[in-house]
């Protein structure tokens, strides 16, 4: 290992980046602007519950209700349907994903003091924003209950739920939703890195290299410091993004939150490092990490659902993906205030998830130069 | 005319065979996807991990939290005796809800006229889990103070009985609707994937001048090139219909014709998209950066994760013109809702449009190139 020549390939590396503006772009700005893109997509609340009512009663209470839930933009009554297959096929075609049906006696049963069934048909074929959709629908329900009307019966509510969400009190998704994404846009240094490789192979500039008294060690650390360096770069303006535009409080310190971040980084980049020796094209590299890292990563680091742990296989997934680590330490850190002591499990799977593919891309390394 | 079609689109079919590395992406990384997305949905909102900080010690806070316990919603893992442990537990993520039973807690639920107050907790660090914690929450809370009513007789429960079906997916199945989604992107991928690198590749190997050459016309090439792709994606369809339906074990509602049917079309206007990038761009790294620019983008707007009718009026604009946002919808209606051919007009007519302004354009670009 000789730090000159280290420096010479870090030159050279730095250099290459520098001068091809489209890896200079994926590497500094992109995740910012993917940060911005899917903060705004994901994060949405359920902005607009579409809603088919049918009224059986027509009373001044069940108006009352209709009135009540579309009393903001949140619920719009889109259909009124007149029976079940009118309502049904309003579902079938998306106009609607919520029935209500109000039966006949509904204001009776209230003003005498009895229960009043009231039904709701929901559109289980979205089963991710449902869980939503019907939280909020039920809230609002709950709410109503109480304030009725002066000739309703008092409610007797034995048992109320006193809620507090801790680190996000308003349940806002943009705060929980942030930092979660922020591991997902840094995996396109990955896909910088193993386009960087594949194109050496395919430009046959590997091989000069590999002519030249470069060792394997001094090589592969001198590819990986400058995408290190940048994604840095990148995290920090992502970081900043984070905190002024969207307002995400940092409420743990932000020397940890680099020091994960470099570790990450090491992580998820000798894994491309290491599954990039296989690849000879940028075709093959750009599909394989789209496909190992990007997209899995949505569904196997639960930023948006929590993983399947009942899965041996998505268990197992989702352990080898560096991301899932560090979704646990962006939100820990964001949002929790958590310091080094809480987060020492991830730190030490980031630092093996980085180690291993290392050692083995340094051991491959050697038996392709022979 | 038909016969050099075929012999064309037999050549790129031997051409893939032999590109093993491709091959491979298009078998297996679709194939371990599907299940690996399937393993990981398929529990859903389940098991979310809680604790207890039992103030009272009585029969009914027992009873309350093994009503909680036993929804399958929620597992008890941790009994807490003070708030700092609490905090402890949150901040290392060891729970995700935590319940506060006050001293108190069962005088004051049967003491008419009185309320008593359940102290929750939740992480709200991941919202979507916290909303349906607390939705989950109180349907048992709800459930057992009408038992309590019932056991006390005399008192009758008043205010609105909130019933909740589900239509469609009765389980309220996430890996039915994720799965039904990933039909529409796996093909999405795969057709663009080959269409893209379908002329640049000839280009770069230097092979586009002998084809010109030989006595194939334009408009056979450009069918050849497709009839392959079109073939890729019908095999692909078949393929996931039936890992869908035989393995993940997803009712279909619809009519399997009506869905390959639409499947192709949606198929023809990726092929159309595909070659119109493999017309302007200059090599095939060029042309894989921009399907993948442009896949993460149609991806996030295809409503797969995110529905389209809660996106910015900007952005809907984006979705209507995406063919995956439409396959997407087409693909969950046809399998969950059992969805006909006139329901799914409003996204059938917008598929065909784009289909025959891709193709179209790709033809004209074509036919500019070539000479």
């Amino acid at each position: 290992m000789s730090i000159y020549r280290l420096w010479a390939i870090l030159k050279k590396e730095f250099r290459h980046i520098w001068r091809d503006k489209r890896t200079l772009f994926l590497v500094t700005l992109s995740p910012a602007l993917m940060l911005v893109t899917f903060s705004y997509l994901f994060a949405m609340q359920v902005t607009r519950v579409r809603l088919g009512v049918w009224d059986q009663d027509q009373s001044a209470l069940s108006r009352r209700l209709i009135a009540s839930l579309t009393a903001d933009d949140k619920f719009v009554v889109l259909a009124t349907p007149g029976d079940y297959d009118a309502l049904r096929q309003a579902m079938m075609r998306g106009d609607i994903n919520l029935g209500m049906v109000i039966p006949p006696g509904f204001q009776a049963q209230l003003i005498a003091g009895e229960r009043a069934p009231l039904q709701a048909i929901a559109d289980g074929s979205d089963a991710i924003s449902l869980s939503r959709v019907l939280a909020s629908f039920r809230e609002r329900i709950a709410e109503f209950n109480p304030q009725v009307a002066p000739e309703v019966a008092p409610l007797n509510a034995p048992i109320t739920l006193n809620i507090q969400a801790w680190y996000n009190r308003d349940l806002d998704s943009m705060i929980a939703m942030v930092p979660g994404l922020i591991p997902v846009v840094l995996i396109l240094h990955s896909l910088a890195i193993a386009l960087a490789i594949a194109r050496e192979k395919e430009l046959g500039s590997f091989e000069t290299l590999v002519a030249t008294p470069i060792r394997a060690l001094e090589y592969l650390i001198g590819k990986l410091l400058p995408y290190i360096a940048y994604g840095l770069l990148s995290a920090l303006i992502a970081i900043l993004l984070a905190l002024v535009w969207f307002g995400v409080p940092l409420r743990g310190s932000i020397l940890t939150l680099i020091g994960y971040t470099l570790l990450y980084l090491f992580a998820s980049l000798c894994e491309s490092l290491f599954i990039s020796g296989f690849l000879t094209s940028q075709g093959t590299a750009m599909r394989i990490i789209l496909l190992l890292f990007f997209i899995p990563s949505f569904f196997l680091t639960g930023i948006i659902l929590p993983v399947d742990t009942r899965s041996f296989m998505s268990r197992t997934a989702s352990a080898l993906l560096p991301a899932t680590y560090f979704v646990t330490v962006t939100r820990g850190i964001f949002l929790k205030a958590a310091g080094v002591g809480q987060l020492v499990e991830p730190g030490v799977a980031l630092f093996v998830l980085g180690v291993v593919p290392f050692a083995l891309s340094l051991l491959t390394f050697r038996k392709q130069v022979d | 005319m038909l016969k050099s079609i075929l012999n064309l689109a037999w050549k790129e079919i031997l051409q893939l065979v032999r590109d093993r590395v491709l091959l491979l992406f298009l078998i297996l990384i679709p194939g371990s996807l599907l299940f690996l997305i399937a393993e990981s949905t398929g529990g859903g909102i389940r098991g979310i991990k809680f604790a207890v900080w039992d103030q009272e010690r009585s029969a009914f806070s027992q009873e309350l939290i093994t009503a909680i316990t036993n929804t399958s919603d929620f597992q008890l893992t941790d009994r807490a005796q003070s708030y700092a442990e609490l905090q402890d537990l949150f901040n290392e993520g060891r729970v995700g809800a935590a319940l506060i039973i006050p001293p108190t807690f069962s005088r004051d639920a049967f003491r008419p006229g009185s309320t008593a107050s359940l102290g929750v907790i939740v992480d709200g660090s991941n919202e979507v889990v916290a909303s349906s914690v607390i939705g989950a929450l109180q349907g048992v809370v709800n459930d057992l103070t009408l038992a309590q009513w019932a056991g006390q007789g005399g008192a009758r429960p008043t205010g609105i009985d909130l019933k909740i079906d589900v239509a469609f997916n009765p389980t309220l199945n996430i890996r039915w609707s994720t799965l039904t989604g990933q039909i529409a992107i796996i093909t999405y991928l795969i057709v663009l994937v080959v269409a893209a690198v379908s002329f640049v590749r000839e280009r770069e190997l230097g092979t586009m001048e002998q084809l010109v050459v030989t006595p194939i016309s334009r408009l056979e090439l450009l069918f050849g090139k497709g009839l392959m792709a079109a073939l890729i994606g019908l095999f692909n369809l078949v393929v996931l219909y039936l890992a869908l339906h035989e393995i993940f074990q997803i009712p279909m509602h619809g009519s399997l014709a009506l869905l390959l049917t639409l499947g192709m079309l949606f198929v023809v206007t990726e092929i159309g998209v595909g070659m119109l990038i493999s017309l302007v761009t200059a090599s095939q790294q060029q042309a894989i950066l921009v399907v993948f620019l442009l896949a993460i983008l149609e991806i996030t707007f295809s409503g797969y994760l995110v529905p389209t009718e809660n996106m910015p009026a900007f952005m809907q604009v984006f979705a209507a013109i995406s063919p995956l946002q439409h396959f997407t919808t087409i693909s969950r209606a046809i399998f969950l809702k059992g969805a006909t051919f006139t329901m799914l007009l409003s996204h059938v007519i917008p598929l065909l449009l784009l289909a025959t302004g891709t193709i179209g354009a790709a033809w004209v670009l074509f036919a500019k190139a070539a000479d």
